[in-house]
Parts: C-alpha cells; structure tokens; sequence
C-alpha cells in the first residue's frame, strides 16, 4: 500500500518539469534532406541541359546560310558589281555569290541578261526573219 | 512499430525531456546526456522504426542508458555530476527549490536515483523500470522506496541546515 507521505513527495517531485532538450539538429532529418537534395539536383541539372539546348541551338542557327534580304549588303555589292559588268564578261564567281545568296536577285539579273545578249527574235532584223528568208 | 518522421518528433516531444533527465543522472553531463538522447532519435530516424519494442517508451529510456553504458565503456571513468546545470523547470520559478531537490538526487546512489527518475518523471511503471535497467519490477520498487526516503532525509537536512 503506497504510503501517503510518499505520494505527497512524489506529486511535490512532479511539480519540477524536467528541462527540455535542444531541438534535433538539421542532421536529424536524413530522410527530409535527402528529398529535398534530390529535388535541388534535379532541378540543377535540368536547368543546365535546357541552358545547353539553348545555347547549341543558337548557335546551329547562326550558322545556317540564310537568305540575303532586298537591304543586305551582299545583294547589293553583287548586283552593283554585275551591273558595272553589263556588257562585258560576267564574273562566275560573282554570279555563283549571287545565285547562292539570293535567288530572286539572280533571276531578275538572268532574264535581264537573256533580253539583252541574246539575237532578238521579234524584230525585222531577228534571227529568226534571217533564217528563214535564207 | 514502424515510426514516420512526425511520430519520431511527436516522442521526442513528448519524452525528450525525461529521457534527458535520466541521461543526466546516469552520465552526470549535460551535454553527453543531450549527445545521447539525439543519438538515439538519430538512430531511430535512420531505422525508421522501432524494431521488436513492444515498449516504444521504455525502449526509448532503455537505449538512452545503453549508449551511455557503451560510451562509458570507452571513457573508463565515471564523472562527477555537474554542480552547475539546472536539471528542472522549478515551478514558480523557485530556482532555489530547484538547487536543493538536484543536490538531494545526486546525494543518492545511482541506482536508487535511475529508479526514481524513471518511475517519477518518466512516468514508467515498475516493470518497465525493471525493463530498462534489466533488474527485476521488485528491486525497482524497493529501490524506488529507499530513494524516496533518503531523498525525503536529504531535502529535510538541507532545509534544517538552512533554516
């Protein structure tokens, strides 16, 4: 049978609260951190592939030839060097630049060539009338 | 009994605070004991479970003891307890009540005051007490009387002494 004094000491002895532990530290979390690593990683590393892919492909489109606009300084150095050419040989070199850089002006350069060097076939003098007189 | 992360806090919660207490009146040190109590919830944490225990509380004060218990092992002494460090919250803030119930329980001889400890504050039944200390739930309740009856002796002599 519990004595009563005792139980008087023992609910005395309760009254003091014994003093609380410091938190767990950060190690105390392995699980948690580890998650949260894995996600930081991941994260990391998809940053950096999309960075990557990025970056290639800027510089894969810079080194496609593109299409010489009405305005680029290309165009124009070829055409003014054809048409101070007219009548004369026509560079090959310039030509090829031409044709490779911009189409349309290559074509407008060619149909202008073809009226002017060629016989004419329309006229009284054409070589096509002298042909067939003969 | 499988423990996620917030039933680890919830005990640690719950019984930090005694577990910390016994630690101190086992190993004498605050910090060891503060050591030892983190390293069993480390441990716990890290298992994720606590294996076999059909006693999650008494196996919780039963491994604070047992990593003390190795950790002297490799010290080879046993150190004094600290004066020093306040061992309760005193109620009413009464830090000198406080001064004269730890001067009481380190006048007791370590046995007697594991037991009162567990059985007082850590709110263990004299069986579990008998669990965690590996003795039988009689010498844990005999043991428990004689602590409580130098611990009454101590507490009056000190109050004579300064009255």
């Amino acid at each position: 049978m519990a004595n009563p004094d005792d139980e008087q000491l023992k609910s005395y002895l309760k009254s003091f609260h014994p003093v609380v532990p410091e938190p767990l530290r950060t190690r105390a979390y392995p699980a948690k951190a580890g998650r949260l690593f894995a996600l930081a990683t991941t994260a990391a590393v998809s940053l950096a592939a999309i960075g990557l892919v990025v970056v290639l492909l800027s510089r894969s489109w810079q080194h496609v030839p593109r299409p010489a606009t009405k305005s680029s300084p290309s165009r124009e150095i070829a055409v003014q060097s054809l048409n101070s050419a007219r009548g004369s040989q026509i560079s090959t070199t310039l030509l090829t630049k031409l044709a490779l850089d911009d189409h349309e002006a290559f074509d407008e350069l060619m149909t202008e060539k073809v009226r002017t060097q060629f016989p004419l076939m329309k006229d009284e003098q054409s070589a096509l009338r002298v042909l067939a007189k003969e | 009994m499988d423990c996620s992360f917030p039933q680890i806090e919830d005990l640690y919660y719950q019984y930090g605070g005694s577990l910390l207490l016994f630690a101190v009146s086992v190993c004498g040190e605050s910090s060891r004991a503060q050591d030892a109590v983190h390293q069993v919830f480390l441990k716990l944490m890290e298992a994720g479970s606590i294996q076999n225990a059909l006693d999650p509380k008494a196996y919780l004060f039963a491994s604070v003891r047992n990593v003390l218990l190795n950790e002297r092992k490799f010290r080879k002494r046993n150190v004094p307890l600290e004066p020093d460090r306040m061992w309760f919250v005193p109620p009413n803030r009464d830090y000198a009540a406080e001064l004269h119930l730890r001067g009481a329980l380190q006048s007791l001889p370590d046995d007697q005051r594991q037991v009162l400890v567990l059985h007082v504050w850590g709110e263990l039944t004299f069986s579990q007490v008998a669990e965690v200390l590996k003795i039988s739930a009689n010498t844990a309740a005999s043991r428990y009387r004689y602590a409580l009856t130098k611990l009454r002796d101590a507490m009056l002599v000190k109050e004579n002494s300064d009255g």
